[in-house]
């Protein structure tokens, strides 16, 4: 079901009835993950064009994927948007009867992901001084969400997120020593459980993040939701491998923890400092982790292609993070 | 016996066709999984020229390092590096073990330059851990 022409077929019967237009076109794939696949339409209509996005639950799911499915990603949508978090719009959850599998149909936000361009942009220099104050003002509001609806997600803490990433390595059976060091380090730094856990995004970092002139316009990418520990959040947005070089702003290469901290704190909730530090080496040992996991992937056959080849060999960046953060005699 | 064209002229001769042939001229996504190509066949030029650079200094450091080996014990790098794990895994050495986190240091500074050089961290590591030393 993956083919072009099933896809526009499959639209055109289906955005009439949703009255979002009589006709579709330029249909292009944005992005394809193993689990995920992310579409751009125009519809046309009396009201002009309307371009739109179509998100696909992919062909592979992983047992013992923490990914939370493509419905719920819709629904959280839905849920977080009155509460003040930029998200795209969502339109209509696909139902059996519009033949495009598991899915849903969005706004499509303009702006840009990529951080390179973020970066540099001359039209972004207003957005990009008050980015790293936005996140932590965006991220506040998501934290604070009442979770009382949202028993369907995936419920979990500090030690659990730990324990599971080990567990999932000691099978991988690829040791590493510096890896080895970081989950010591961290067995002894486990925040304690914040009661009750709060909605958090997981996966709150540049490259998810839609910019525009005037800021942040929406977070995109929420398949790692969760109700947690609401500091891995601020943790994971200051891993290095998220800066892209300019590692002197630790939040996303654009802003400091300061304008992040206090972004957060003007919506009255508070920064534990100790627990985004052990956020921001689990985050770092994570992503060194996700590394090994694709090149499992590639020599288990599962997906022989070069890109997962190569990107094992990116475990050894996070190793020189997790010394720099790690090593006591870089902090006296 | 040495033979010519070496491992390392035959890799760069490689890593130009797929740079300078081949993603010019076939499409995007072919182009980016041909430059992901050329870098991993950096990789492995790195690491040949490496291996000729360090022959078997690992083991030595390895065994330098505190109650990985006992008396007329002789065990390889591998099993080394597997002791080494169980220590930091248990906390037997730790970060606060200088001569141990000195190790971890060179080796993924070692590492790195032969997977990826242009990391920015890579940079940074070097001069952290040249201000470490400094002390």
């Amino acid at each position: 079901m993956n083919a072009v022409d099933d896809i526009v077929a499959g639209l055109r019967a289906c955005i009439p009835r949703l009255g979002l237009g009589s006709d579709v076109s330029d249909l292009r794939r944005l992005t394809g993950g193993a689990s995920q696949q992310t579409w751009r339409f125009v519809a046309t209509g009396p009201a002009g064009q309307r371009p739109l996005i179509l998100r696909l639950e992919g062909m592979r799911k992983r047992a013992g994927d923490t990914e939370s499915g493509i419905e719920t990603e819709a629904r959280l949508l839905r849920f977080v948007e009155p509460l003040g978090v930029p998200v795209p719009r969502v339109y209509h959850v696909l139902e059996a009867e519009d033949g495009l599998g598991r899915g849903y149909i969005m706004e499509c936000v303009e702006g840009e992901t990529l951080p390179k361009k973020i970066f540099q942009r001359e039209d972004f220099a207003e957005a990009r001084a008050g980015l790293a104050r936005q996140c932590g003002e965006v991220l506040a509001r998501i934290h604070r969400a009442p979770t009382g609806e949202l028993g369907f997600l995936r419920s979990t803490s500090a030690q659990e997120e730990l324990e599971l990433e080990e567990a999932a390595y000691r099978r991988r059976g690829m040791r590493r020593p510096v890896f080895e060091l970081a989950f010591r380090w961290l067995r002894h730094r486990v925040p304690r459980r914040s009661a009750p856990p709060a909605l958090v995004h997981g996966d709150f970092r540049n490259g998810n993040l839609m910019i525009g002139p005037d800021g942040l316009r929406a977070v995109l990418d929420w398949e790692l939701v969760h109700l947690g520990d609401p500091m891995e959040d601020l943790g994971w947005l200051c891993v290095n491998s998220w800066r892209f070089g300019r590692s002197h702003l630790p939040v996303g290469g654009f802003g400091t923890r300061e304008e992040l901290y206090a972004g957060y704190e003007s919506q009255g909730l508070t920064v534990d400092r100790e627990a985004t530090a052990f956020w921001e080496v689990f985050g770092t040992l994570r992503w060194g982790l996700i590394c090994q996991r694709m090149a499992e992937a590639f020599i288990s056959g599962e997906d022989p292609t070069v890109e997962r080849a190569a990107i094992g060999r990116r475990s050894s960046e996070t190793e020189i993070d997790l010394l720099m953060l790690i090593d006591p005699r870089l902090r006296s | 016996m040495q033979q010519h064209p070496d491992i390392t002229q035959l890799l760069e001769v490689v890593t130009a066709f797929l740079r300078s042939e081949i993603m010019p001229n076939v499409d995007g996504a072919r182009a980016f999984h041909a430059r992901v190509a050329a870098n991993a066949l950096d990789i492995v030029r790195r690491e040949v020229e490496q291996l000729r650079a360090f022959p078997a200094q690992e083991r030595e450091r390895l065994l330098a390092l505190p109650g990985l080996a006992g008396e007329g014990d002789s065990p390889g790098a591998e099993v080394l590096y597997e002791r080494l794990c169980d220590a930091l895994a248990e906390g037997r050495l730790n970060e606060t073990d200088t001569v141990v986190m000195d190790f971890l240091w060179e080796l993924s500074l070692h590492q790195l330059a032969v997977d990826q050089p242009k990391y920015s961290g890579y940079a940074e590591g070097l001069r952290a851990w040249d201000a470490i030393r400094g002390d």
